[in-house]
This record gives structure tokens, sequence and C-alpha cells, in this order.
């Protein structure tokens, strides 16, 4: 039995150590500061399980962890990640998604994702990028599960109009993105 | 339409490409080790193992992967194997120094309270670090202390059949992990990388096996018995990694891989030959000179037999009797000449043809030693007889 309690361990491990660490760095652009947080949440995560001794869903677990302490960080520090982009001399200019995508790296992909407002942002992201269930989601974003689902149904068709307006020779702003977003309020 | 989907499917894909580095990993993992380390799961209130069982989808990093001996290591294979990859010497030493009990384990023996925690913790924890080529070189040096430790406690009249079976089991273990390495090596492609590690380690098992050889001279039966044993468990494991290193070989013989893989086999398989061409000379020459030397005692068949006080003694040296020469000669001219012929197509970068000729020059250094070593037995089995009617009667002294 203890065996079996390493191995789960080790695979939660193994499993959840990048998917943490990209969270940290999709909310906070910062690969160090993502790194020190992501090594904070499975310390907090042990914490809790050593004085409660009972975690449900783990990966659930460990992202809403990760969540209060971006949140916690915030409120230090507030980050925009296109703009940082456009700070360090990244220029999306009018060139159109297709050939911006190409370009990305990882991280840049993540600072794309974050322009996404963010009511819709964790939703897609958590879903499409980490592969969670609308449940697991829900009980991360302390939302419902249907609340849940429509802004997953919406946010991915503005994400798609936009990168497909682009390509149309249509450039749509990332200002325009979010006024859409918020006439959806 | 299809061009929407194709950029979001295609943002997304890169987003999940953000992941930590190797290095960033183990940097992590090391902290919240030691965090973990520092905030066990109290064993205090109620039942230590029944607050495990509520611990449900995640468990002690204290889980036990080795319970041996009823030592618990302080480390488990949530650590093992989540490190595996990574390299952080200094890590290392902190986390084996730092603690008490594995740094009062090193001098433990097979049988001690603590040889758990050494052979289990401190020697596993160092290889968690160790890099994919760096490790089954680290299991060859943790096969040979197993050794050490048997011909200590065997020097110290300390051995069991029990240690014996553990020793045997740890050994075992070891060669296991050097063959599950070398075989993940040859699956990933690597082949000469996969043979260089084999054929280096085969080669210094073969000299831990010789060194216990010449150890085996003048010692008791009893001891001798048990040597013997550790030198076939060494020749056991000796043996999978000739199997690991001639499947290399072959791989790369039929893959036709590439010219440096081809060219690093040849080499390798004429520094084999070499040697054992020189360890055949060698051997000619040492029975020479015994042969010469106990041609002036009163010697039968190349022994000293001696008498003191009615006693009669026998003093074997070396095997001294003389084998059939003009044999022996004619092989190890082929040999050389194969040996030459092998490296003519080296330099002439044939590396296939060179492998050709030192591989057959190998055969026949074998067809030496077993004629030799046949002449070896047919001796020992004549000084047995003698000494045999020496105790039981035809000359009836002893």
């Amino acid at each position: 039995m203890d065996k079996e309690f390493g191995r789960q361990f080790q695979d939660i491990y193994k499993q959840s150590a990048d998917a943490i660490f990209r969270y940290c760095l999709l909310r906070l652009s910062d690969r160090e500061l993502a790194r020190d947080l992501a090594q904070e949440t499975f310390m907090k995560v042990w914490q809790y399980a050593q004085e409660r001794g009972t975690i449900d869903n783990l990966k659930a677990f460990l992202f809403t962890t990760a969540k209060n302490l971006i949140i916690d960080q915030y409120r230090k520090k507030k980050t925009t990640s296109l703009e940082d982009m456009l700070e360090r001399g990244f220029d999306i200019g009018v060139e159109t998604y297709q050939g911006l995508i190409d370009r990305l790296d990882g991280e840049q992909a993540l600072a794309v994702l974050n322009s996404i407002p963010e009511k819709y942002r964790d939703a897609i992201y958590m879903q499409y990028v980490e592969g969670l269930s609308v449940k697991e989601i829900a009980s991360i974003t302390a939302e419902t599960e249907n609340n849940i689902s429509v802004r997953i149904h919406r946010g991915l068709q503005k994400m798609r109009s936009i990168l497909g307006e682009r390509d149309a020779a249509s450039a749509v702003p990332e200002d325009e993105f979010r006024k859409q977003s918020k006439s959806d309020d | 339409m299809k061009t929407e989907q194709d950029n979001f499917s295609k943002l997304i894909e890169r987003a999940k490409t953000a992941k930590l580095t190797e290095r960033e990993r183990a940097a992590i993992f090391l902290t919240v080790d030691a965090y973990v380390k520092s905030h066990p799961l109290s064993a205090e209130s109620g039942n230590f193992r029944e607050k495990y069982r509520k611990f449900i989808a995640v468990k002690s990093p204290f889980s036990i992967p080795f319970l041996t001996d009823g030592i618990r290591p302080l480390v488990s294979a949530w650590h093992i194997h989540s490190a595996r990859s990574l390299v952080a010497v200094f890590v290392v030493a902190v986390v084996i120094i730092g603690s008490g009990t594995s740094f009062a384990a090193q001098g433990s023996l097979p049988g001690d309270f603590l040889y758990p925690v050494r052979v289990n913790f401190n020697e596993e924890i160092k290889a968690v670090f160790l890099s994919d080529i760096r490790r089954p070189v680290y299991e060859i040096e943790r096969l040979k202390t197993r050794v050490e430790e048997a011909k200590t406690l065997i020097a110290q009249d300390r051995m069991s059949d029990d240690i014996r079976n553990k020793i045997a089991v740890k050994v075992n273990s070891h060669i296991s992990n050097v063959k599950k390495e070398v075989d993940g090596l040859t699956k990933n492609g690597d082949l000469k990388t996969a043979f260089e590690i084999s054929n280096v380690l085969e080669t210094s098992l073969k000299e831990s096996e010789s060194a216990i050889s010449e150890e085996l001279v003048g010692k008791e039966d009893a001891v001798e018995k048990e040597l013997s044993s550790v030198k076939d468990i060494i020749r056991e494991s000796r043996e999978i990694l000739t199997i690991a290193r001639e499947n290399a070989e072959e791989q790369i013989l039929v893959q036709q891989t590439d010219d440096d893989s081809i060219k690093t086999i040849a080499e390798a398989k004429r520094q084999s030959v070499r040697k054992e061409l020189d360890e055949i000379n060698k051997e000619i020459l040492t029975r020479r000179e015994q042969a010469t030397l106990t041609q002036d005692a009163d010697s039968t068949a190349g022994f000293i037999v001696s008498e003191y006080d009615g006693v009669v003694s026998i003093n074997v040296q070396e095997p001294s009797r003389g084998f059939d020469t003009e044999l022996i000669q004619k092989l190890l001219a082929q040999g050389e000449n194969l040996f030459d012929l092998g490296d003519e197509k080296l330099n002439a970068s044939d590396f296939n043809a060179a492998f050709s000729f030192f591989s057959d020059a190998l055969d026949v250094t074998a067809v030496i030693e077993m004629e030799m070593d046949s002449v070896t037995e047919d001796f020992n089995d004549e000084i047995d007889k003698i000494i045999s009617d020496l105790e039981f009667g035809e000359q009836g002294i002893i």
C-alpha cells in the first residue's frame, strides 16, 4: 500500500509540474516568478495535506492553489502580457495571425492567450491547453459548470473570429476584442 | 473557417510547449523535497497508516519502495523517479551528509542494521542525479562494492547463506539496471554509446574476475569456495554485458549506421584481441619458466615432492607440465596474422573488414585458451591422483 502511495504522488508530480508552471506563466508572463509560484503551489498542497489529510481532486486543487497564489502576486504587481511583449520589441504589426503564430514559442503563445479577457481566458486555457474538464474548471474558478460551458463557447467564438478575421486581412485590434467581450456582459 | 480552426489549434499547441527546463524542474523538486522532509506526516496521532489511507489523491512521499529488513528509507520512489534525469551533485552531498542516519550507514556491511539504509537510500539517491551515461557506470561501481563487501565478510568469516543470497540479489539488481540503461540506448538508436558503455563495463568486470582469481591462490578450501562463488557472480554479470555489447555490435554492423560507430567497434575489438594475444604469450612464458625451475628438483611432472620427518609433501606452485607446444604456436601465429590483417584494414579505413579479421583473431585466442586450460585440467587431475595414492595406499606415507 505504501509503495502505491509513493507511486501515485510521483505520477501526480510528473504529470502536473509543467501544467502548474505553465498556468503561472500564462498569468504572470514572468518565468522566474512562475517557477517560484509553481514551487510554492506544491509546497502549499503538501502543507494542506499534512494538516487536513484529504484532497479529493488533486489536479483541480493544484490549480486552485496556484490561482490563489497568482491573485496574491497580482496584488503586488499587475502584468499585461501583450503590452510587456510589445515593450520588449515584439511587434505584431499588420502581419496575419498565421505568420504570427508560426513564429511564437511557448511563452509567447501563452502571452497571446493571456490577452483574452479574464472571464474567458482561464476557462479556454484550462480546457484546451491543460485538458481539464468543465467540472474541474468550475471547481477551480468557483463558478457553476453552466457558466464555464458558456464562457468556453463564447470565448472560443471570439478567438476564432479574431484569428480568422486577421487572416482575411481585416485586422481586429486587441482592444476591439475586449470591446466585443464587454458587450456580452 | 478552416483557417480559424488551424490558427487557434496552432496557438494552443504552441502554448503547450511552454515547459520547465530540466534544471528548473530539478530546482523545484529539490526545494519541495526538502520542505516535505522537514514536514513529515505525523505518526503520533492515531493510526499512522490510517492517516495515509485518508490521503486519497495525494499519498505521502514517504512511501516505501524497498521495505528491507524493516528499515524505512528516508526517501521514496517519488524522489527517485521524478528526479531521475537530473544532475545536481551538490544537492546529493547535502542530502546525504545532512542525514545523520544515512551518514552513519556508510560503513555498514550486509547483515548490519543500517546496511539497507546505505544501499536503498544513500546509493539510490546518488543514482537519481546521474545522467543516462553515468548511471550504468555507477551501477557497476555499486556491483563491485557488493563484491568487496562479500570479500570482507568472507575474510571476517561472517558469510552466511542468507547474506550470500541477499548479495546475489543486489548484484543481479545492479546488472539489471545497467542492462536496462544499455537496452534503452540501443532502442533509441544510440548504438555507439550502448556499445561503448557495455564494452567498458564488461572489461571492468573482467578485471574484477581476474583479481579474484589471483586472490584464490593459496586460500583454504572454505575461503576458496566462497571466493569462487563471488567470482561466479561477477562472471554471470559480465556475461550479461557481453550479450549487450554483442547485440550493439551486431546492430551496428547490420544497420551500417555510420562509419564512426563501425570504427569504434573495430578499434574495441582490436584492443580485446591484442590483450588476449599478449596474455597468452605471457602465460606460455610463465609456464616455460616454471618448467625450467622445477627441472632440477626431485620433481615429478613439474611439481616438487619433498620428504621431512617421514611426511611427504607436494608443493605445486604453477602447473608446469609442457603442453602441445607446436599446436599452440601454430594457433598463436594464426592469431597474430589475423590481427595484422585487421590492422591493415583499419589503417585503410575498411572498418567492416577490420572488425571481421579481429573477430576471427579473437576466435583463435579462444581456441588457444581452451587448449591451454585442458592441459591445466589434465595436469591437475594427475596431481590429484598422485596425492590420492599417497594418502590411501600406494606409497602409504600420509
